[in-house]
């Protein structure tokens, strides 16, 4: 490619680039573009680019913007060309630079998307054996399943039929999409009510939620995980923990790990992250975020941890309108300024830089 | 018993090994002879020469040999700054400090030429200086992330085949990725 320098080592230097960088240099020559979107390459890139400070995806309605610079400091409007297909946008997922987006109502429509390169792909449709109507419930799960190379979807459906008292008891069913295959898998009913809309990727084979089981006082959460390679649910254990029930419990993925937050109002959050999977002693109490006084607080509800960067500071999303970079180290704490472009309130999630596509995925 | 250095025995254990580093002082002064592509010889010391991971094999397959080495796909002037970064290197296995590290590599790459870093990257590659080809490939990328595709095609010396029309095409779909470019 280059008259100068070895191609392994053209290699090396391209996959140090983001991605808006790449799409740019895929007009430098027919080579360049076509050692752009070798599947090699985008492998290479990504295990560089997972080691960064990820790119963050806003949301607002149904309108989705994106931050690609390092500084954090200017969003553009991402082009749904299939928003029309949906009833809400919502972000289902984030896996290596792809993004799963269905509505979170029936998630009849869900589509794969790099926001940043624009590839998407609409996956077909899952039928259901049982009959999801209107009062189902239905939740999504997007990872990458590593021992098989192939990224998957899962789709769960409740059918809300008998009253909520029997809530473990209602009917459902899982179907699981490969993208290799792109086909969906019936694999049965759960034996946990999952609680949340959308699972959480661990980095891993596996997808968190947070579930239930039992209802009102008897009631109580589990942190239940789907295993791609054995395709089976499996509840881990939880920290023993001495909080009272004002505390509010969110599952997620912390610094690479399973993790649970306790979210008091107005207040503090506590980061557990579990160091060795489904290893119960293994639970650790990492982080006590205490917000200062200093920090306005009436525009929030909860101090909801989201990532922690390579830097050891944590990005804290303070409800829908502020954004804190903490310092665990200095105990310092930032407020990200207004985002050029962006709306003033808005979700976020993070997300990979990569070239990483829903399309080229299963062609070689 | 009076003091430790009336113990015969004692004083020998303890010159014992200051004859090693007297020992190991002269061995590191030893210069190995390198000669490069252009017929430049350059006598660079021992500790310098087995950064390079090329010569170093060398001597492990004749650890005797007095010869000068043939450097042949080495011109001497990025030779002559690939040992510059290389001396500074090994004041860090001396002394490891990450910080001070990272500000000499930077402050190396920092005063170098386009030209200087593609020249110095295929005498890295080829001598295997881990070190050395991580931090060129590291500044290349900063210098080109936010440069013109045609700042990119005179960096790596590559011919633009792509006739105008395909051109445009691949601009227009990718017409995010050319805003905020850094002027050449």
């Amino acid at each position: 490619m280059s008259a100068n320098i070895p191609s392994d080592v053209i290699s090396d230097i391209l996959s140090r680039l983001p991605v808006k960088s790449l799409s740019r240099f895929k007009s430098v020559s027919k080579s360049m573009l076509a050692f752009l979107g070798d599947p090699e390459f985008v492998e290479q890139h990504l295990k560089k680019a997972i080691l960064k400070n990820p790119n963050l995806v806003l949301k607002l309605d149904s309108k989705l913007f994106y931050v690609e610079d390092e500084e954090w400091s200017k969003a553009r409007r991402l082009p749904l060309p299939f928003s029309l297909c949906l009833e809400n946008v919502e972000i289902s997922g984030s896996c290596n630079g792809m993004l799963c987006i269905s509505d979170q109502q029936c998630n009849q429509d869900i589509f794969l998307l790099n926001p940043s390169t624009g590839i998407f792909k609409h996956l077909p449709f899952s039928g259901f054996d049982v009959a999801v109507v209107e009062n189902s419930f239905t939740t999504i799960g997007f990872g990458y399943h590593q021992a098989e190379g192939d990224y998957k979807v899962l789709r769960c459906a409740y059918i809300y039929d008998k009253p909520f008292i029997d809530i473990d008891s209602y009917e459902c069913e899982a179907r699981v999409y490969s993208l290799k295959a792109d086909e969906w898998k019936n694999i049965g009913a759960i034996p946990y009510h999952l609680g949340y809309k959308a699972a959480i990727w661990l980095g891993n084979d596996f997808l968190i939620w947070k579930a239930t089981r039992g209802v009102g006082r008897a009631g109580k959460y589990l942190i239940v995980s789907y295993d791609m390679s054995r395709e089976e649910f499996k509840e881990i254990p939880q920290p023993v923990v001495n909080y009272n029930g004002e505390l509010h419990m969110e599952v997620s993925v912390f610094d690479g790990l399973v993790s649970t937050f306790y979210l008091s109002k107005y207040d503090e959050a506590h980061i557990w992250t579990m160091k060795e999977y489904g290893v119960k002693d293994s639970w650790e109490l990492r982080f006590v975020i205490k917000l200062p006084e200093r920090v306005e607080s009436y525009n929030y509800m909860f101090l909801k941890p989201l990532v922690i960067l390579k830097n050891g500071e944590i990005l804290l999303e303070a409800g829908e309108k502020t954004r804190i970079l903490h310092d665990p180290k200095k105990d310092s704490y930032r407020i990200i300024n207004p985002i050029r472009g962006a709306p003033r309130r808005y979700l976020v999630t993070p997300i990979v830089g990569s070239l990483v596509s829903p399309l080229g995925y299963h062609q070689g | 018993m009076s003091s430790s250095a009336e113990n015969p025995t004692l004083t020998a254990e303890i010159t014992k090994p200051s004859t090693e580093i007297a020992t190991e002082t002269a061995q590191s002064a030893k210069k190995i002879t390198l000669k490069t592509s252009d017929d430049q010889i350059f006598e660079v010391e021992e500790s310098v020469a087995m950064e390079f991971a090329t010569v170093k094999s060398f001597f492990e397959d004749a650890p005797s040999s007095t010869d000068t080495v043939p450097l042949p796909n080495v011109p001497a002037k990025p030779f002559s700054q690939v040992i510059e970064f290389c001396k500074e290197q090994i004041k860090f296995k001396a002394n490891p400090d990450e910080t001070e590290k990272k500000r000499s590599n930077s402050e190396f790459v920092k005063e170098k030429t386009n030209e200087d870093l593609v020249e110095m990257i295929p005498v890295a590659n080829y001598l295997e200086i881990k070190d050395l080809l991580d931090v060129l490939n590291q500044a290349v990328a900063d210098r080109i992330q936010n440069r013109s595709v045609e700042y990119v095609r005179s960096f790596f010396g590559i011919d633009n085949d792509f006739t105008s029309e395909e051109e445009a095409l691949l601009r227009e779909e990718h017409a995010w990725a050319f805003e905020d470019v850094d002027e050449d």
